[in-house]
Formats: C-alpha cells, sequence, structure tokens
C-alpha cells in the first residue's frame, strides 16, 4: 500500500496512540471535580497547554480545545464576528479556502455580513495592494488560510497580520490546519488561528484555536466553564494530551523533515511533469508537501480509482463541486477549465519513501496510458 | 420572470456570487427569485436535475426554462440572459 493522502489526514503516531490509551486508563476523572482524580487530569491537561503553548511561541491561555479545525474556523469566525458586529460587518477572504471558512462566513451573510474576496497574483499569493483597498472602516475580519489545501500556496501571513496592525478595529483569523506540523510559522501578528491534531500523526477528534489573550469570542457551545470559556463540554484529556504529544514529536525534526519532503516533492514534480498532458499546478511558492497536478483527458475520480486498484491512495478535491468534476482553486489559480476539470492531489510526508515515488511514478504511467486509449476506443 | 438559485453554505463559488445577485435583486425587483440551498433543500432541488457545479441559476419565462447558468460568472452575462428574456 503507498498512501500519498497525508493532507487528508495523517496515519497515527503509535507513541501517540500509547499516550491516548495511558490517559484514558490512568487519568479516569473529570478535570472539573473537585477531588483528586479531578484535579490529576486538570493538572495533566494543564501541562499539555503549557506544552503546545511553548512548542507555538504563544500563551497558554490563548488556546481553545475544540473537535478539530472545522469547529476551530466556526469558533473563530462566528465568534469574532458575532461579538464585534458592532464594530462592523464586513469580511475579507480568499478565493483559496477550506469549506469550513466558507461555511460560517455564508452563514453570516445570511445575518447582513458583506464579503470580499481579495486578488491573488499568478502563483496564488494574496495581493498585498488589492488587501488594503478593501479594508474598511467596517471591516471586523480577514480570513486567509495559511497554506491551501488543494494546492499548497503558502499565504504571506507574517506580512498581512503586519498590514493589518493599521486596522485595530479588524481582526485576522488563519486557517493553519495545512502548515502545522511542516513548516515553522510565527504566530505573532494573528489574532485566530486553527488546526487539528490529525493532520500532524494525531488523533481524529480534538483541534485548536488559538485566541490571543485580548480579544473575546462568542462561543458556539454554551454551557459552563471547560477549559477555558469559550468551549463548553468536559474536557477530553486522553486527546489533549496525545495532541501536545503529536505536536511534540513532530516538531523535534521539524526542519529536516521538511527539506527531506522537499527533495522528495521536487523529483517527483519533474518526473510528473515530463508524461504527455501533465501538469503541475503546484508552483515553487508551494508547500512541498502537496503537489496538485492535471492530468488531461482523464477523469480525476477514474484515475483515482484505477490507482487504488494498484494499492496507491491520492485524492480529488471537490471545492464548489457536487462530486470530484472541477476543482475551484485550481480554476482560480490557472483560469484553465482543462485543468480544474482534470486535477488530482498527491499528498507527500517524511514517511514517504523514494521508493513509494518511484512505484507510483511507475504506476500512475501505466494508468493514464490505459485510461487514454479506453477513452480513445470509446471514442471511436 | 422567474430565477432559481440552488446554492450551498459550503460552497466558495456561491459565495462570490451573493454580492452580484443582491444587486440585481435591488435592481430588478420584479423579477421573482427562489432561492434554494443543496443540501438543506434536497427535494426541491432534485427537481432541477443540477449538474456537478455549483451555483446554478435556472431561468424561467412563462414557466418554462430559457436559459440556465452554471458557476461563478460575471454580472453581465447574468444582466445578458436576463435582458433576453424578461
Amino acid at each position: 500500500m503507498i498512501y500519498l493522502d497525508y493532507s487528508a489526514t495523517t496515519p497515527v503516531d503509535d507513541r501517540v496512540l500509547d499516550t491516548f490509551v495511558n490517559v484514558n486508563k490512568n487519568y479516569i476523572g473529570n478535570p472539573n471535580s473537585l477531588h483528586k482524580l479531578g484535579v490529576n487530569s486538570k493538572n495533566l491537561i494543564d501541562a499539555s497547554t503549557k506544552q503546545i503553548a511553548n512548542i507555538l511561541g504563544i500563551n497558554e491561555k490563548e488556546i481553545i480545545y475544540t473537535s478539530g479545525s472545522t469547529e476551530a474556523n466556526n469558533t473563530a469566525i462566528k465568534g469574532i464576528c458575532l461579538k464585534y458586529q458592532n464594530r462592523g460587518k464586513h469580511i475579507i477572504t480568499t478565493n483559496f479556502e477550506h469549506s469550513s471558512i466558507y461555511g460560517p462566513i455564508s452563514y453570516l451573510e445570511t445575518l447582513g455580513f458583506e464579503v470580499d474576496f481579495v486578488k491573488t497574483n499568478e502563483f496564488g499569493l494574496v495581493d498585498l495592494d488589492d488587501l488594503k483597498r478593501l479594508l474598511r472602516d467596517d471591516t471586523i475580519l480577514v480570513s486567509i488560510t495559511a497554506v491551501n489545501s488543494e494546492i499548497g500556496i503558502i499565504e504571506p501571513i507574517e506580512e498581512i497580520g503586519k498590514i493589518l496592525k493599521d486596522y485595530p478595529k479588524c481582526f485576522f483569523h488563519s486557517d493553519l490546519t495545512q502548515i502545522i506540523g511542516k513548516k515553522k510559522i510565527n504566530l505573532e501578528n494573528v489574532d485566530l488561528a486553527s488546526f487539528s491534531a490529525h493532520k500532524f500523526y494525531g488523533l481524529k477528534g480534538i483541534g485548536v484555536l488559538i485566541k490571543k489573550e485580548k480579544i473575546n469570542i462568542n462561543p458556539l457551545l454554551h454551557g459552563g466553564k471547560s477549559t477555558t470559556i469559550y468551549r463548553s463540554g468536559t474536557p477530553a484529556v486522553a486527546l489533549i494530551a496525545s495532541l501536545a504529544k503529536a505536536l511534540r514529536l513532530i516538531y523535534e525534526d521539524i526542519d529536516n523533515n521538511y527539506n527531506y519532503v522537499l527533495s522528495l516533492s521536487n523529483y517527483l514534480k519533474v518526473e510528473l511533469s515530463k508524461i504527455d498532458k501533465v501538469f503541475i499546478n503546484s508552483n515553487d511558492k508551494c508547500l512541498p508537501h502537496i503537489i496538485n497536478l492535471s492530468v488531461i483527458g482523464v477523469k480525476p475520480e477514474t484515475l483515482l480509482h484505477a490507482l487504488e486498484n494498484e494499492e496507491i491512495y491520492i485524492s480529488t478535491q471537490t471545492a464548489c463541486s457536487t462530486n470530484t468534476s472541477s476543482s475551484r482553486a485550481v480554476y482560480s489559480l490557472t483560469n484553465d477549465h482543462a485543468l480544474a476539470t482534470t486535477s488530482i492531489r498527491v499528498s507527500l510526508s517524511h514517511l514517504t519513501t523514494l521508493e513509494e515515488v518511484n512505484t507510483f511514478i511507475e504506476k500512475i504511467k501505466i494508468c493514464i496510458e490505459k485510461l487514454r486509449l479506453k477513452n480513445e476506443n470509446n471514442n471511436d | 420572470m422567474k430565477i432559481i438559485m440552488i446554492n450551498a453554505m459550503w460552497c466558495g463559488g456561491c459565495l462570490v456570487m451573493h454580492k452580484v445577485w443582491k444587486q440585481i435583486e435591488e435592481e430588478y425587483p420584479s423579477i421573482e427569485i427562489i432561492k434554494y440551498d443543496y443540501d438543506m433543500d434536497e427535494e426541491e432541488v432534485q427537481k432541477y436535475n443540477v449538474g456537478n457545479l455549483l451555483p446554478v441559476a435556472i431561468f424561467y419565462k412563462d414557466n418554462k426554462e430559457v436559459a440556465r447558468l452554471i458557476g461563478e460568472k460575471k454580472k453581465e452575462e447574468i444582466l445578458k440572459v436576463i435582458n433576453e428574456w424578461k
């Protein structure tokens, strides 16, 4: 089996799973209970939170645990806009966001919020001049992903954050889901940020919303204090401890892992681009872990299943499409319908071997050839 | 003229188009625009044979479908259809 869908989710690290199991067995108390079993659980959460904060260079009071990035994005966007709506109802975002960004923004639009999309350049990077042009007195939120999940475009989050410092009424949210654990990031100028443990070899069902101390949000879930007042519910002690473990483990070798994936990615891009009518949509400014490519004349879903038959797992992307027919992100980047309707995503990890990559290259060539031949025969 | 609009909350292309459609609604108050959510109004949406791409705008004149715009469109493209059939 060759797994090349690490941007969808990652396999859990055994050591993370061990932490989860051990904590579930040994920390049975509700962290909100006053007895010593509860205090033990609370202390473990506090230690985990401190560890996460230290790794990311933030304050531990800024961490809100959620069920994952979707909840973190919803909490950030709805929470900040509803809290500060008396200041304004204008939101700015990009064409490269995840559906869990568009969802809450669409919801807010039904409540009278207005949305603008900032222009991006030929690399998919936010046009900072256009951002400045769009910013208004009533702009309350700018939400821009750190890394686009389909193509891997790395947005200039630090520069955007610096620009927004001149707009004290406007908050800056960034979806970090695809960057945490892959590349270090400076969060100094970000007000709100979301990520999920299962993207860096942690468990599904736990994520974080980072919320800078100075700001308030309306919670999505009401019901009393948990680890914070911003997200009620009994704290998931074992999931929180496992997230801290996953983050610590992935940060131990983050730079070396990045460089390894970069070399693997460069090699794979060169080899894939040698295939007839295959175009690499991810450019040099993208995160090397994500390679988006278009295979002209082959339906993405058909190619996905052909590779699946070879026990190779990749993905297609479906933003704005009710199935896998078209990628809005690829169209936004390339303005090319043929590329948008034939794109697939291959996502790499430091766990990916050169042997796996070579087998993938060999198999995808065969699959493409077979499928094109089949299409030709069907057309005859 | 009547327009059936099919959007989804998760769809960025739909979100982009909201501003344009809001302007059109204001500029053409006589046009009846009925909006359905692709996921929430499944029963209604099924009637319109919607394909793979959202948003979808279906234009009716005298209860007969006369045009269909699929995906993100410029305001001018929408106005062209409206002015042709209104």
